[in-house]
């Protein structure tokens, strides 16, 4: 079972390994997850943007920290239970 | 924008292991290599940290380099061949890039076509380069395949 990890990178949009992965192997994600999952992915990864500071290295206080890091738990949750007969999820919150 | 020999990468210049000792010794404001970047001049990838730079990408997407050069036949090292995708990025990006992604930072991308050793293109990238304008330097780079994957919305 491939393994898919849930992080975001600087300027990353959709928070998912699998951008990184060839065409025929990439996951058919519309019959996988639900559009409410997919728009909480997107709008993850835009949190990150939007409130992660290289210069600083903060998030711009604890609050913002602590609810990235717990939606990124919930994500993986509902993940795993959509998801988890077909690919390994794994979170890593790096920041 | 790529070319292979055999099942091997043609990526100069090769990345200086001594350089790169200098980044694994901690200190991060080396440049391991530099380029011309369109709209930007002179940029920097420096050894960095764990949040941006050479070590950002090799703890975040070594694997992910890797297995895509795998996929192609192998022979390479990940890191010359990344270097080379944000070179052909930053230098001769696709139109329309490279975009503002805000808070001072921009992503360029660039085809890189991976040949076999018929010189037929087996696969492309759209690899994801993001850089700090204000910083001028590199601070992450990843091997999308279909799409680079930023957007300043």
């Amino acid at each position: 079972m491939r393994e898919i990890v849930l992080s975001v990178d600087w300027g990353q949009t959709w928070p998912l390994s699998d951008v990184m992965w060839f065409e025929e192997d990439r996951p058919d994600w519309q019959t996988l997850i639900s559009p409410d999952l997919t728009d909480r992915l997107l709008a993850w990864a835009k949190y990150f943007n939007t409130h992660a500071d290289l210069d600083s290295g903060t998030f711009g206080g604890e609050d913002y920290r602590k609810w990235f890091d717990l939606e990124g738990v919930a994500l993986l949750n509902e993940l795993h239970a959509a998801a988890g007969a077909h690919y390994r999820f794994k979170l890593e919150l790096w920041f | 924008m790529g070319t292979g020999v055999g099942s091997r990468w043609v990526a100069h210049p090769n990345l200086d292991p001594g350089t790169i000792g200098l980044c694994n010794a901690g200190f991060g404001d080396v440049s391991v290599q530099n380029f011309q970047a369109k709209n930007l001049g002179k940029i920097d990838l420096f050894c960095g940290d764990s949040a941006s730079g050479y070590v950002h990408i090799r703890t975040r997407h070594q694997n992910d380099w890797q297995t895509v050069i795998n996929q192609a036949g192998g022979g390479a090292l990940w890191d010359d061949f990344m270097v080379y995708a944000v070179n052909g990025s930053v230098s001769a990006p696709s139109p329309g890039y490279p975009v503002n992604i805000g808070n001072n930072k921009w992503c360029y991308s660039t085809p890189v076509q991976i040949k076999n050793t018929q010189g037929v293109v087996t696969k492309t990238l759209h690899p994801t380069v993001i850089v700090s304008v204000n910083n001028k330097k590199v601070i992450t780079a990843f091997p999308t395949t279909t799409a680079p994957n930023c957007s300043g919305d």
